[in-house]
């Protein structure tokens, strides 16, 4: 998974904000999901991304995996990050 | 409007030049502003001892009212509609002035015990007039606070801090005139500088019952924290 380039995303304490320019629209992220979009600055497999989540919020793996697959699946359905396939990342 | 720097005017005919200067003063000045990169909040302000605090808020909740109820007490006001927001580079927030006068309609005018014979109607078809104002802020202020006025269900009236968020909402929210800034293709320059401002001011939500307005209460309850 890797973010979307040409979203714009300011810091707001521990959350997010993002522009969608497009849609004129805003998106707002919570303290998780800010944690989820802050790791994601590094492209990296869903796999790996909830090992790391998992350890750091000191949840299950699988419970982990459940939530943020849901999350990445409807950043993915805005376009904010999208599935990249070269094989290495 | 050009480059935040000319502005045009072609006057229909028979237009009352008390018309074309609202759309001036209004919607031209407030595109000026956004081409300048400078942030034009729908909010009136007032001068405190440390710095300006600002009011915003939904047409007909209050803020005119609220602002001379508060001009009443003795302070001095930056604005009463519109509150033109910089940020300085050190990161500090900083509001400027805009017109010495209130616009205040006919009903709260006599709630504040106005008399508004004499006085220039803000439009000739609208029972609003313009309130001259002798305590006026003529300098840039930093900003102290911004207030977000309210109304709830409640018969109290309740004060709460508004967080990250919540607070880039209540600045984007009451952004002046935001529906130009898509065709101005300002839409990200204004939500770095709104995220930014966000960052560098406190905001409050004060919230008072629909009826009655308890201008007296919320004068003094917003008195209390200035001191």
């Amino acid at each position: 998974m890797s973010r979307v380039t040409d979203v714009l995303a300011c810091n707001l304490g521990d959350e997010t904000v993002m522009l969608d320019v497009d849609k004129g629209r805003y998106y707002g992220l919570n303290v998780t999901a800010t944690r989820i979009w802050d790791v994601l600055a590094q492209p990296m497999t869903v796999n790996d991304l909830c090992k790391q989540l998992a350890g750091e919020f000191a949840v299950p793996l699988y419970q982990c995996e459940q939530e943020v697959l849901e999350f990445l699946a409807e950043l993915v359905s805005r376009g904010l990050v999208q599935v990249v396939m070269d094989g290495t990342s | 409007v050009v480059n935040g720097r000319d502005i045009w005017i072609e006057p229909a005919r028979a237009s009352l030049e008390a018309d074309v200067r609202i759309f001036l003063l209004g919607s031209a000045f407030g595109v000026l502003l956004h081409q300048r990169h400078i942030l034009p909040l729908h909010a009136s302000a007032i001068q405190t001892t440390h710095g300006a605090v600002l009011f915003v808020g939904p047409s007909g909740l209050g803020k005119s009212t609220l602002l001379a109820a508060l001009l009443q007490r003795g302070y001095a006001m930056l604005a009463d509609d519109v509150t033109s927001i910089t940020l300085e580079a050190a990161g500090g927030a900083v509001a400027f002035p805009a017109f010495p006068h209130v616009r205040l309609w006919a009903d709260a005018a006599t709630k504040l015990q106005y008399a508004c014979e004499g006085l220039r109607r803000v439009r000739a078809s609208l029972d609003k007039y313009h309130l001259p104002v002798s305590r006026f802020c003529a300098k840039p202020l930093p900003v102290r606070a911004v207030y977000a006025l309210n109304v709830h269900q409640a018969s109290d009236i309740r004060l709460e801090p508004v967080e990250n968020l919540q607070k880039f909402a209540v600045l984007a929210n009451n952004t002046y005139r935001d529906q130009f800034l898509e065709g101005l293709g300002l839409l990200q320059t204004h939500f770095q500088l709104v995220a930014a401002i966000a960052n560098a001011v406190p905001v409050h939500r004060i919230s008072r019952p629909v009826h009655p307005f308890l201008l007296d209460d919320l004068v003094t309850r917003i008195e209390a924290e200035l001191v």
